[in-house]
């Protein structure tokens, strides 16, 4: 293996996306583990590394003595074709095992447009991809990350899907394999469709009406549960946390420290999935925080430590947990940064004060152009914040801003897309005013993705022709010359719908376009729209059927199995309540909203704010 | 300031890892190790490191030379011991010593004995003939292919070259170049000419045994 795999590697990019010994990478010696579980990404190393969610399963499981955990990524298309050539099956990388000899393998979904580079995983590593086929056949094929909310499309490519937060059921999945694994993996499979937030979706019978809409997804058998629930991990605070991560040697996207401050977000965005599927808010004491911190510093040689959480800034201790970090740790040159801002001037003189040398520009996401499309998203930000953030930017030195803006919103007029460019234009007056000399402004512009389990799971997604109209519309509007506008490209945006609001019939056409040659779909000089319009054709499969039809509210929704903790009720009511432009209030600023988390809490637990829908 | 002359070994397990990654590693173990670096002032302040020359990715070496410049003093053989603690796999410090003042730079070191392995059929007295051939030659143009294909004659940088076992089909030479800014012969040069000449040859490692200085290396060279 280690020759064959060497006399390769000198040939391909980059190298040492596929040799490993990195520091604090673990390799233990597989005659003394029960389990052997491949922890897959399906893109490259340089992302894969980056993610938080595989550091922390990677943390978690080589804990255990009777577990060896190893990374495997995507192998980059020419280190693919020189694997395909040689005959060489995808190994991970600590001890360059074939993946398939591993119990099990573990693909981390973060993003849709990865489906066909997990299907092309399996296939390098010798396994057929279809589910059905592999049914006596270990490794056992797992999947968890936020794209198992709608787990449909893939069903039939994975075995089980974890629903929710891994770092506890993760140890409840390694156990069973080590006491069953010898009844043989059907009865394996059984075992797991048990346990709370796990699917198996070989269990499950999906049937459809005559207009293509789902009848009813149902059981085959009476033990096996109609609904699967989330898994969320409560004592956030004491949940295991890499403190020893693997240092890559090659740049990766997020090479630093990270550190999970705080999960979930309670500002209720209405387009925002990341906002439901992470609830309900659990933060990290200070104290615990800065004990993690001191160990990572020690652990890692980084002189960076990142914040993270989906809005740093709103964490309860965020101020004081900065100047402790920063008066602790100054003397060893280490440094702190908020990867997520929330737009008010005190959390922009936050940053300032942490980030002395602005480098790189301050990115901030007013979302949409007007009040009343912000309304409609439950983006809680008045233009008056956005001006006054800006302005403090300035005045802190920044003179790079970058403005994220969402286009195809619901309701959306041509006077919400001027806005984006009136927007922009009047940050360029901030900054000649304050600075007295031109700005740079860079507007990025992403299209509106409808996703599951958010009020706005039932929208149209535009077309990609009324997409691409409305990306003209918005260069046109803009005539600053200081702002630099860039877009995301529609064609992916609409694939994007496809795959995540998709049902099993979806995953022929994945099939298809994996077949057709598509792999690294997110990386732009790779994505093969020909290829996927292909992959529909063959299957028999309208895409617009999922990205731009609006359903109903009665509509069986390819997803009403998952139950993700905030109520099919509650989503509509806050759908109800966009069309009226009505904004929700922050739950943890105000009353309880009434989300439906409060029936995942355990007995003893409290909320910090009265919750009606808990009485 | 005070300041330390190291011995790096880059060895197989981090054959692949390119120079400035390397050089990264490196920097994480020192703040690991807690070693009183000196940083640069400035905006963006760096570590105080000085790097012999660059090393190829897929080679390997027991004589990579850095230099560090400290705040404070403490005894080489104590940083070094703490470095080793916290190093990747196959990244190792093989040798520290203070650095008296008025050391010559690192840049003196301009030259390397490299030890390359070869897969060949060939015996060694086709081998010796056509090293012999070589080192014969004038000029020896090899084909630099980057951003642009570049023709360099590698001849004046090529210092010495010593035929070792040939058996089992493998063959070993060992090589003395000069490297530097000013062009310089790689082993990769060398690989690819001698690929040129005998059939079949295929070159499996490179090993960097040591650095020398010019003198040093010449004054070598004419030893034999």
């Amino acid at each position: 293996m280690f020759d064959r795999l060497d006399t390769i590697l000198p040939r391909v990019t980059k190298p040492a996306r596929y040799t490993g010994g990195e520091y604090n990478a673990v390799v233990k010696d597989h005659a003394s583990v029960a389990v052997k579980f491949a922890l897959a990404f399906p893109d490259t190393y340089e992302i894969g590394m980056s993610n938080l969610g595989v550091r922390i399963l990677y943390h978690t499981l080589n804990k255990r003595d009777d577990t060896a955990a190893e990374r495997v990524f995507a192998p980059w298309t020419d280190m693919e074709d020189e694997m395909r050539r040689n005959e060489i099956p995808l190994p991970s990388i600590e001890t360059r095992t074939p993946i398939r000899e591993f119990d099990i393998i573990g693909f981390s979904l973060g993003y849709e447009m990865a489906y066909t580079g997990m299907l092309n995983m399996l296939d390098l590593a010798g396994l057929p991809v279809r589910s059905s086929e592999r049914a006596q056949e270990w490794p056992l094929v797992i999947a968890g990350g936020c794209c198992t909310v709608n787990p449909e499309p893939i069903a039939e490519f994975i075995d089980a899907f974890v629903v929710g937060e891994g770092e506890e059921i993760v140890h409840e999945i390694i156990d069973l394999v080590k006491a069953h694994k010898s009844e043989g993996k059907p009865s394996v499979l059984r075992r797991l469709a048990l346990l709370q937030g796990v699917y198996v979706p070989g269990f499950y019978d999906v049937s459809y009406n005559g207009d293509d809409t789902i009848r009813e997804v149902a059981p085959k058998d009476a033990d096996v549960p109609k609904v699967v629930t989330r898994r969320l991990v409560w004592d956030f605070e004491h949940a295991d946390f890499p403190d020893r991560p693997v240092m890559p040697f090659i740049e990766t996207v997020h090479d630093r420290i990270a550190l999970e401050i705080m999960r979930g977000c309670s500002r209720g965005c209405r387009f925002c999935q990341a906002g439901t599927i992470y609830r309900p808010v659990r933060e990290r004491s200070k104290e615990r925080l800065m004990e993690t911190a001191g160990r990572l510093i020690d652990n890692t040689g980084y002189d960076e430590i990142a914040l993270m959480s989906l809005s740093a800034t709103d964490h309860s201790e965020i101020r004081g947990l900065v100047t402790d970090i920063i008066e602790k740790y100054q003397p060893q040159r280490i440094g702190v940064s908020l990867p997520s801002i929330r737009i008010d001037a005190p959390c922009i003189e936050l940053a300032a004060e942490i980030q002395k040398v602005r480098k790189s520009g301050l990115t901030l996401a007013p979302e949409a152009g007007t009040q009343r499309m912000r309304d409609v998203i439950n983006k809680n930000v008045t233009e008056e914040d956005l001006f006054s953030a800006v302005r403090e930017a300035f005045k802190c030195g920044w003179q790079t801003i970058k403005l994220y803006f969402m286009i195809g919103l619901p309701t959306e007029t041509e006077e919400d897309l001027r806005g984006i460019a009136r927007l922009a234009s009047k940050v360029t007056q901030i900054g000649r005013q304050v600075m007295g000399r031109k700005p740079t402004v860079n507007v990025s512009i992403a299209s509106f993705v409808p996703k599951p389990h958010t009020p706005f799971q039932w929208r149209a997604q535009d077309t990609v022709e009324e997409l691409e109209r409305k990306q003209t519309l918005v260069r046109y509007a803009i005539t600053d010359r200081a702002v630099k506008v860039s877009w995301h490209d529609s064609k992916t945006s609409m694939l994007e719908a496809v795959l995540a609001r998709g049902d099993r019939r979806v995953g022929e056409a994945i099939y298809l376009a994996w077949r057709n040659g598509s792999r690294f779909d997110a990386w732009h000089e790779h994505f093969q729209y020909q290829a996927w319009l292909d992959a529909f054709e063959q299957a028999g499969i309208d895409p617009a059927f999922y990205a731009s039809r609006p359903r109903s509210y009665d509509e069986i929704l390819p997803w009403d199995h998952i139950d993700c903790g905030v109520t099919k009720a509650f989503l509509r009511a806050e759908s109800e309540r966009a069309e009226k432009g009505e904004t929700t209030a922050d739950c943890r600023l105000d009353r309880c909203s009434g989300c439906g988390l409060t029936r995942f809490m355990p007995r003893g637990e409290e909320l910090d704010v009265p919750c009606p829908a808990a009485a | 300031m005070f300041r330390v002359l190291l011995r790096l070994r880059k060895g197989e397990p981090v054959k692949y890892i390119g120079h400035l990654d390397l050089m990264r590693a490196f920097e994480h173990a020192l703040r690991r190790a807690r070693i009183p670096v000196l940083y640069s002032s400035g905006f963006n302040p760096r570590p105080k490191m000085h790097f012999g020359g660059a090393i190829g990715v897929g080679v390997t070496s027991d004589d990579e030379r850095l230099m560090l410049d400290l705040t404070e003093h403490e005894p080489a053989q104590e940083i070094m011991d703490r470095l080793n603690r916290v190093m990747p796999v196959g990244m190792e410090i093989l040798g520290a010593e203070d650095v008296p003042e008025g050391t010559k730079p690192l840049a003196a070191l301009n030259a390397a004995e490299y030890r390359i392995t070869f897969r060949s059929e060939a015996d060694e007295k086709e081998v010796q003939s056509a090293v012999d051939d070589l080192v014969a030659a004038c000029e020896i143009k090899v084909v630099r292919k980057r951003d642009e294909t570049k023709e360099v004659d590698i001849r004046p940088h090529i210092l010495g070259i010593e035929v070792g076992e040939c058996r089992m089909g493998k063959l070993v030479l060992t090589a003395r170049l000069m490297a530097g800014s000013s062009g310089g012969a790689r082993p990769q040069d060398l690989i690819q000419t001698l690929a040129e000449r005998i059939p079949g040859l295929e070159a499996e490692g490179i090993h960097k045994n040591r650095s020398l200085g010019i003198e040093e290396s010449r004054s070598q060279g004419a030893k034999e």
